[in-house]
């Protein structure tokens, strides 16, 4: 069978898109640009410098000029065939493709939905479960940054849309990192929603608590065996198990109660459409870069999985996520501090069947090429330009890649960096 | 109290381990009224004698007693039949109620992701947990009838991610080391003849029935369901027992339970505290305040959305804090509460099933006489902290 091959066509030319938006604006442009359907993503915006030829690697590390990672496991199970082997699916990523680089042999590995995302983040290929709800052994992309690069809590995102599974993204089991260094995970469609804020708005907003509440509160909390802290109280001289609550401090819970609440009126909730939870996620992943400017944002898509029914309702799920990435790049591109410093990543977690099922859809389970290489894409300010990598390259590899670019070491992936990628 | 009798936080823990829920107010009432009969058979155990946490009027956010929402939960105590207050009464009389089984089955659902869209929904399905507290049916059916709805169907699409579902989750087996089996349960799925695990086949619900009766699914099964509750690991060894059992008569899973509560395990882990998962965490909050269980639809939206968070503890405290504002039931400024001793004192035992410590309740008592405090201050404030998110 012969890959899909893509022609990036002639370099983009431009100038930064950074037009110094606050949030406020940036908000409303986002609302703008999703007026402006599959094209959002303009072909004069670019988010790195024009590049040609790959870094002789005896020259000196470049200045450290991407700040922050969006990476996005355009997951679910995408065929190349369908992304950067037809004619109009994915005409944001193929603009993004134009300015960044291609790598169109991507091997991946079908170890379920949740292995294949999960070995993104680790860079370690391990099977797991289809429906299993464990924290894998290895540690994350975003425990190796937390630790080593001491980010915050609000430094490191997760959106997702698949549901509880996918929050074992945040972190593993691993002795030496864990929840402490994890992300933040927020699974889009389960918590934007127009039933859940209808049950929030039954309830009514919170009262203010007048600055004397707030005293008579905390003395409260200080009054309470271990003083109110996650992780510090016992019951009855009982010890108490480990949870994810390490995951963030006081302030940064606060920050992130109050996002929640913000969010839940910013209109992600009413996103509709056959990839809404996808969409919302993306949606998520742009607010958040809008609000905590975080250092790293990963969004996991998973709807594309509908294929198994479906080969129509896949294809349509491609094009509308396609639709959503280009808004998510358009607001980078729209914000001064984030446009000249954001690298972006997307890559499938893996593909799916050459042939049609029985029910005209497509299973990932076939071992053909089809499934076993993805079309992924990296745009950045350090990266080279409208050049495609014939190279074989692998899932795995965006783990540590990700890592190095921000100054991180992922001690224990099996990946290695993408090859030609820096200008 | 006597040896071998339950402290208030050992009922919480257990109630919340077999019936998923705390208790409500009037039953922890009369299980405490229980509690000082069975020490001094004179004792007229009136709910409401001195000394009774549970009678102090609860005032609050967290003081409505709303008696119809208490289930079952006796009316007045003291004129009750002594109910038991040892572990192995106690887990004895949850065992026996539909309330069990209900939150059994839940809990079944929810491993099998048949929760929201995928919820079943036919008769036949929400009958199950009265027909197994009937002694109708045992698990292993229950669980077939679960394997075989609509609804599983549904949520497992295609020959595929059908299989693999059914090996991993029913039979217990991982399938990269079963790929054969993948294959031939596919063609078995898509009506093609073939064995099976080991069993003749040519359809779906073969497939199911081939899985079933691996003994890698009693294995499983029993592993799972010993972990959930006892919140150990089982020893090869007992496991090796109980599936034996369970494979001569599979009618034989409550007396496992029991036995599983009355172990050496279950009493250690009465001795730790455990991280609450989100579905209890939403079923005590709903209870704790406003004793009566969630509705399906409150229980699903909240489920959904701490779930979604890796961390939700900052969730959890938006919850918390809606629900205490919501309710509104005792706006007054805490000075007006009349015996602000007792109603501390009430509040740690409906929320955390202990007496405060002296320290607690001198520094507590002398928050509430704060003029910028109210009693659902103190509410929130133990509902946040961290002692409540776990049990």
């Amino acid at each position: 069978m012969e890959t899909p091959r893509f022609d990036p066509g002639t370099s983009a030319t431009g100038t930064s898109g950074g037009l110094g938006l606050d949030r406020r604006q940036l908000l409303g442009g986002l609302a703008a640009a999703a007026l402006t359907g599959p094209s959002a993503l303009g072909a004069g915006a670019h988010l790195g410098p024009a590049g040609g030829a790959p870094r002789d690697p005896q020259e000196p590390e470049p200045s450290p000029r991407t700040r922050r990672v969006v990476l996005i496991a355009f997951a679910g199970g995408v065929r190349t065939r369908e992304t950067f082997g037809s004619a109009d699916n994915v005409p944001n990523l193929k603009k993004l493709a134009q300015r960044g680089v291609l790598y169109p042999r991507m091997r991946s590995s079908n170890l379920g939905h949740f292995g294949a995302a999960l070995a993104m983040f680790t860079g370690v290929a391990e099977q797991r479960g289809i429906r299993e709800n464990q924290r894998g052994d290895q540690p994350t992309l975003f425990e190796y940054l937390r630790k080593d690069l001491q980010f915050a809590a609000g430094d490191v995102w997760i959106a997702t849309s698949g549901g509880a599974q996918q929050t074992n993204y945040s972190y593993g089991l691993h002795p030496k990192y864990g929840a402490r260094f994890g992300a933040n995970t927020l699974d889009s469609d389960g918590i934007f929603n127009a039933e859940f804020r209808g049950l929030v708005e039954h309830w009514g907003r919170p009262t203010r608590r007048s600055a004397a509440e707030q005293a008579a509160l905390a003395r409260m909390r200080r009054a309470l065996r271990g003083g109110g802290e996650a992780g510090a109280a016992e019951g009855e001289g009982r010890g108490r198990a480990a949870d994810a609550s390490a995951l963030n401090d006081q302030d940064s819970a606060a920050r992130v109660e109050q996002y929640i609440l913000d969010e839940l009126t910013r209109g992600t909730a009413e996103i509709s459409g056959p990839n809404a939870a996808d969409a919302k996620a993306l949606r998520t992943a742009r607010n958040l870069l809008a609000v905590f400017k975080p250092r790293v944002v990963a969004v996991v898509l998973q709807q594309a999985d509908a294929a198994h029914g479906s080969f129509n309702a896949y294809a349509e799920i491609v094009r509308r996520n396609d639709e959503a990435i280009g808004e998510l790049v358009a607001a980078i591109e729209a914000d001064r501090e984030l446009a000249g410093s954001t690298a972006i990543f997307v890559a499938p977690e893996f593909g799916r069947d050459r042939d049609l099922n029985s029910r005209r859809g497509l299973d990932h389970g076939d071992g053909s090429d089809d499934l076993n290489y993805v079309a992924g894409v990296a745009v950045g300010p350090e990266f080279r330009r409208g050049v495609t990598v014939e190279d074989e390259v692998a899932v795995v590899d965006l783990c540590p890649t990700v890592c190095s670019l921000l100054g991180a070491e992922a001690r224990l992936s099996k990946g290695r960096k993408l090859p030609k990628l820096l200008a | 109290m006597g040896e071998g009798n339950l402290s208030l936080g050992e009922l919480r823990t257990l109630s919340l381990d077999l019936l998923r829920r705390p208790p409500f107010d009037l039953e922890r009432r009369k299980f405490t009224a229980d509690l000082r009969r069975s020490l001094d058979p004179d004792d007229p155990g009136e709910a409401g004698a001195p000394g009774d946490p549970g009678d102090t009027g609860g005032s609050g956010a967290a003081g409505a007693t709303g008696a119809a929402g208490a289930a079952g939960a006796a009316g007045a105590a003291g004129r009750e039949p002594r109910g038991p207050v040892d572990l192995a009464g106690k887990a004895q009389e949850f065992l026996r109620s539909p309330e069990f089984w209900k939150q059994w089955y839940e809990e079944q659902l929810y491993y099998f992701l048949l929760v929201d869209n995928f919820a079943p929904r036919g008769e036949d399905m929400q009958s199950i947990p009265g027909e197994l507290a009937a002694g109708r049916i045992d698990v292993r059916e229950a669980i077939h009838r679960i394997a075989l709805s609509a609804s599983f169907d549904q949520r497992n699409p295609g020959a595929d991610t059908f299989v693999t579902v059914v090996l991993e989750q029913l039979a217990g087996l991982a399938v990269e080391r079963n790929r054969r089996e993948l294959e031939i349960g596919k063609s078995v799925y898509d009506g093609k003849p073939g064995n099976f695990l080991g069993r003749p086949g040519a359809s779906q619900s073969d497939v199911v029935k081939s899985a079933m009766e691996q003994r890698s699914f009693a294995e499983s099964l029993l592993g799972r369901e010993h972990r959930r509750l006892v919140h150990a690991a089982a020893a090869k060894s007992d496991l090796k027992d109980w599936t034996e059992a369970f494979l001569a008569d599979p009618r034989v899973f409550p007396d496992l339970v029991r036995r599983w509560i009355g172990s050496p395990a279950y009493a250690a882990r009465l001795g730790r505290r455990e991280p609450m998962d989100n579905r209890l965490f939403v079923r005590a909050l709903i209870v704790d305040l406003c004793q009566r269980e969630p509705t399906a639809e409150e229980f699903s939206r909240m489920r959904s959305a701490l779930d979604g968070l890796a961390d939700p503890t900052p969730l959890r405290a938006v919850l918390a804090r809606l629900l205490v504002d919501s309710l509104q039931t005792d706006p007054r400024p805490a000075r007006a509460v009349p015996d602000a001793p007792s109603f501390v004192r009430e509040q740690f035992a409906r929320l955390l099933g202990r007496a405060p410590s002296a320290a607690e309740e001198q520094e507590l008592v002398a928050s509430l006489a704060d003029p910028a405090s109210r009693p659902a201050l103190l509410t929130y404030a133990l509902l946040t902290h961290s002692e409540y998110q776990s049990y």
